[in-house]
């Protein structure tokens, strides 16, 4: 949002006074939030229809994959997993923080574009190519999450065939590979013009490694915590239940998907999701393992096809068996009601930032606009003051030096004469900010304590560098 | 028939899809708090 609000100043799609993190931030949600800072400049309003227009968008694009895959009436009627809680990984992160709904949406539309390459009309495929050229300029992850699978599909339909339930031509391998090298274009762009013209920390700190035997473990069981496992909970309560759900429903997605792949007379285009599914996985995996890199979040590109991939099953099983067809849906839409509950609950009583809240209104009331934190806690504070009350995101307590990563790049504290405050969370004022926080607490410069958070007021940038353990010694 | 319940399942699901962004537009404009984190707030 604050990158937005900079943006829509700006009057440019992308600052040039930014600390990018590993991508530029090309497509992404801060492109609709700097829209409608033109129509108000009430960030919760902002960030709340910015939400459900991102929303919208995604389920637009599954309805457009839905459609040229025939998933017919059975795609549709499973939408709602899209934005329903069920997952403590998608719904934080895909939907209420829209920020990975951008590759969801175009690894949807680039999908649909590529199951039925020689039937879509050039004003969609021209689109596609240009959402992808844009997704390229912005960075190299998408050719891991979207265009290396792709590419593994194309080349395994290649190579069978001769037994391919349906073998492409040459003009439909040329027609899907249209996106790949539209991405891999705008990904030249982003190297050759934006990286060495924007502030990007980039790739340079992803290392290869060898996997550990317990980083193998843990990026397996990802796979089921993305379908709502919390670990750590008996199992005779709420979160006990939804592991087990989730559990079920890993194995009826896996079935599932091994059935579409099994049969020869299915629906061409549903094997093809499949088929792609398996592959995203595979390569998130391998990728996972072998890159420094790693959050449970980014297989959020990937495992977003299990929804299209279980109505690929649920049709496939329907010409079999009615009564297996009918006992897959019932097992996969109570594995779903469970988890959907449970994750409902869960993230209805989050209270990560309400103490941050609390801090917000006491800066806000006593006139303070300008102050240093760490960056978790600096970017929330200025949001929830609709932008109000700034900080310097900082990496160094002793010094005050400011973080260059997810933040503007000029000091607003040179010119300023005004009070200034200093927010250290506890972990922060026992540890790295120890002898920053014990000499304001000796002035007698506390403001607010909560459980969560330590404030401290300042008359001035100066009184507060006074203070620091640099300058003292 | 057949029809019938097609018609059922789309309205059903259109009703569920709307109750699941009012609820996530409501969520998000009343409590921002409760769901922000640093990067997505930067």
């Amino acid at each position: 949002m604050i990158l937005a609000q900079q943006m829509q100043q700006e009057g440019s799609l992308l600052s040039s006074n930014w600390y990018y993190s590993t991508e530029l931030r090309v497509l992404s949600p801060n492109l609709l939030w700097a829209l409608l800072f033109n129509l108000s400049g009430d960030w919760a309003f902002i960030r709340a229809l910015g939400t459900v227009c991102m929303a919208c968008l995604m389920l637009t694009s599954y309805f457009v994959l839905v459609r040229r895959a025939r998933l017919g009436v059975t795609g549709f009627a499973l939408s709602p997993l899209l934005l329903a809680p069920f997952s403590p990984v998608f719904f934080p992160y895909a939907v209420l923080l829209p920020y990975y709904s951008v590759p969801v949406i175009i690894g949807f539309l680039t999908v649909a574009c590529c199951v039925q390459s020689e039937k879509s009309g050039w004003p969609f495929r021209l689109l596609v190519c240009v959402l992808n050229l844009f997704f390229g300029m912005g960075g190299v992850r998408g050719l891991l999450t979207l265009h290396l699978p792709m590419l593994f599909v194309l080349a395994g339909n290649f190579l069978k065939r001769e037994n391919s339930l349906r073998a492409l031509k040459k003009r439909e391998y040329g027609l899907a590979l249209l996106p790949v090298v539209s991405f891999l274009l705008g990904f030249v762009i982003h190297q050759l013009v934006l990286a060495p013209r924007y502030h990007l920390l980039g790739m340079s700190q992803v290392v290869t490694a060898l996997p550990t035997a317990q980083q193998l473990t843990t990026r397996l069981l990802d796979i089921v915590a993305y379908f709502g496992f919390y670990p750590s909970n008996t199992v005779a309560s709420p979160e006990g239940l939804s592991s087990g759900c989730a559990l079920a429903l890993t194995l009826l997605v896996a079935m599932g998907a091994i059935f579409v792949i099994r049969r020869r007379d299915g629906n061409p285009a549903g094997r093809w999701i499949t088929e792609y599914l398996l592959a995203a996985v595979a390569v998130s995996l391998l990728s996972f393992l072998f890159l420094s890199m790693y959050a449970p979040r980014y297989y959020i590109p990937s495992l977003a096809f299990c929804v299209p991939v279980l109505a690929v099953a649920f049709r496939g099983l329907g010409a079999d068996s009615r009564l297996r067809q009918r006992a897959f849906i019932v097992a996969v839409v109570g594995c779903f009601c469970v988890t959907t509950v449970t994750g409902g609950w869960y993230q209805a009583h989050r209270a990560e930032n309400l103490e941050m809240k609390k801090v917000a209104t006491l800066l806000q009331a006593q006139g303070y606009d300008l102050g240093y934190a760490s960056q978790w806690n600096g970017n929330v504070l200025t949001e929830l003051t609709n932008g109000e009350v700034r900080c310097v995101p900082v990496t160094n307590f002793d010094t005050l030096e400011k973080q260059q990563w997810l933040t503007d790049t000029g000091d607003p504290t040179q010119k300023y004469k005004g009070r200034v405050y200093l927010i250290l969370t506890p972990a922060e004022a026992a540890g790295e900010g120890a002898a920053l926080a014990a000499k304001a607490q000796a002035n007698g410069k506390l403001l607010y304590q909560t459980e969560a958070y330590l404030a401290y007021g300042f008359d001035s940038v100066e009184s507060l560098k006074k203070l620091l353990p640099a300058q003292s010694e | 028939m057949r029809k019938q319940r097609r018609f059922l399942i789309l309205v059903l699901t259109a009703l569920i899809l709307l109750v699941e962004l009012v609820w996530i537009g409501l969520s998000l404009y009343r409590s921002p708090e409760r769901y922000l984190n640093a990067e997505d707030a930067s």
